[in-house]
């Protein structure tokens, strides 16, 4: 299988409506990112964090991934939307295809969002940096209109 | 009756550098990113204009950046001086 897709998974929505994630900066979860290799194969249908085919802790990058800054909800126009700060890992040597976004405090680890590469991104020994979109109404991470 | 619809998701962009960290140059087109978005939707003159605008930030960034690494190198450098690491301030001096 292959990292083939960027996807908000299905349960995340419904999780939504349950009032299972929190994203305000004070009193919201952890929410972290963990990067995977090429035999990973997520879909819509992802629920939860997993282990399998994480790639390897490196650097800075601990098995379980990066603790992501959280961006408080906020409305643009008619659009929710929310963001996270950049995440770097450094002196790392790391090849990856693609992320999860999970929440760290939520139990079972639930997925947020799939998130792929197009393709294999490598840092030897250096900085792995994950760019967000900015956080407007058409372009943040995540949106509800 | 109400619908609420989740944004398509985008790819995100990743940035990676070999043997040390991200380029002044990464960085300023990153940090230039997050401050001018340019829908490929807008209208051509808004676009161009926007395009510009951000080619200025970026070099902009890109300098100041740049001073930002030479100062912080100067104060290393002294630290280790103050320090009688002289063989590391050398070190330093040759990056």
């Amino acid at each position: 299988m292959a990292f083939t897709t960027t996807v908000m998974p299905t349960s995340f929505k419904v999780e939504i409506l349950k009032g299972v994630h929190n994203f305000s900066t004070g009193s919201g979860q952890t929410f972290k990112l963990a990067l995977y290799n090429n035999s990973a194969s997520f879909t819509a249908a992802t629920t939860a964090y997993t282990t399998t085919n994480e790639v390897a802790a490196s650097g800075s990058y601990a098995a379980g991934g990066g603790t992501l800054t959280k961006v408080t909800p906020t409305s643009t126009g008619t659009t929710a939307v929310t963001d996270f700060s950049d995440l770097s890992f450094t002196t790392a040597t790391i090849t990856a295809f693609g992320a999860m976004i999970y929440n760290d405090t939520a139990t079972g680890n639930p997925a947020v969002a799939i998130l792929n590469f197009s393709g294999a991104k490598t840092s030897t020994a250096g900085t792995f940096t994950i760019v967000f979109p900015a956080k407007t109404a058409t372009g943040a991470i995540i949106r509800i209109a | 009756m109400f619908e609420l619809k989740f944004g398509q998701m985008q790819n995100p962009v990743v940035k990676t550098s070999d043997f040390g960290g991200l380029s002044c140059e990464d960085l300023a087109d990153l940090c230039a990113d997050k401050i001018i978005g340019v829908a490929e939707s807008a209208p051509p003159a808004i676009r161009e204009q926007a395009k510009f605008f951000r080619e200025r930030v970026q070099r902009a960034v890109f300098e100041y950046l740049n001073q930002a690494k030479r100062a912080e190198r100067a104060t290393c450098i002294q630290i280790c001086v103050q320090g009688g690491e002289h063989d590391a301030a050398n070190l330093l001096r040759r990056v």
